[in-house]
């Protein structure tokens, strides 16, 4: 019942964050005329969004078996911590030369860094164990 | 008509004259084909605004006159953060000088290649600076390939992590 409750909270929010990425997204590349397909595409969001939420659920699921409920409020502030030393990989990234703009790319790029640690926090009452 | 003939004559003489000029050898940039590579440690990018005055004839080289001219505000690193520190004040100081100019004053030709001799202009200081180059000639079209050697503490850029010494490659695509 717990794994399977995991499992649908990190399913969830992967949904809801990979929804959040390619809308702003759209938005951002369309108000701004911009062309990050080679390096960040929808393809590309909705893998990160799977891939963030299934390690968040991870660390609940092993949180959960060590120390019970209560080590979650914990793990939710150091993937809060992890999500804003993650941008600094946004900062120091290299487009490839023929990318026009890159003074864009971290608008883009850093609110998506917390789109999956939000949507798995704002489901988080949704899935108490 | 004595003077219609010599009339005539000169106009001959003049246009063929004219024609010979023209065919000196101007060539003309092809704005879409050229690209101004630069790298030196780990920092790398491209420029862009390449502008060209070059009279070449592989026959007579040393008659040569190359003149370039890149706009620094078109650097590309890749990286926003670092677009914005190569432009600064301590670095190529874009909005001060906004260009970097090369005007040749000799051009030596030796084996297949040749050594354009003449003034590097960057953030204000000028420096004498030689530039080996090719040219691939295709008839009406023809490629030159570059490559300066700078030495960015001469030109008084201070700033940290500027490697030293800094490579500039360039290929342009030129037509007549």
């Amino acid at each position: 019942m717990t794994a399977k409750r995991i499992v649908l909270h990190a399913l969830i929010s992967a949904v809801l964050a990979a929804i959040a990425g390619v809308i702003y997204k759209q938005v951002y590349i369309t108000a701004f005329d911009l062309h990050f397909d080679s390096v960040l595409n929808t393809g590309g969001i909705i893998g990160a969004s799977a891939f963030a939420c299934a390690l968040m659920a991870t660390g609940y699921f092993i949180g959960y078996k060590w120390r019970g409920e209560k080590i979650f409020g914990w793990l939710n502030v150091v993937y809060s911590l992890l999500s804003f030393v993650s941008i600094l990989g946004v900062l120091a990234f290299q487009l490839p030369m023929e990318i026009d703009s890159p003074e864009l790319f971290p608008g883009l790029a850093i609110p998506m860094h917390f789109f999956p640690v939000l949507s798995f926090l704002v489901v988080s009452p949704f899935f108490k164990l | 008509m004595k003077t219609i003939k010599l009339a005539l004559g000169a106009f001959a003489v003049l246009a063929l004259s004219a024609f010979t000029v023209v065919q000196s050898s101007d060539w003309k940039l092809n704005e879409q084909s050229y690209s101004v590579t630069f790298k030196g440690g780990d920092l790398e990018g491209t420029f862009k605004g390449l502008k060209t005055a070059i009279l070449f004839d592989e026959a007579v080289p040393e008659k040569a006159k190359i003149s370039a001219s890149i706009n620094v505000n078109t650097i590309n690193t890749g990286n926003g953060m670092k677009n914005k520190h190569a432009k600064g004040a301590d670095a190529l100081n874009a909005k001060q000088f906004p260009e970097i100019t090369f005007v040749s004053e000799s051009v030596n030709k030796k084996g297949t290649s040749y050594t354009a001799l003449g003034k590097l202009t960057m953030r204000g200081v000028t420096k004498a600076l030689s530039l080996p180059f090719t040219f691939t000639n295709k008839g009406v079209e023809g490629i030159f390939s570059g490559k300066l050697t700078v030495n960015t503490k001469e030109y008084g850029i201070t700033k940290m992590h500027v490697p030293e010494i800094i490579e500039i490659n360039i290929v342009a695509s030129v037509t007549k």
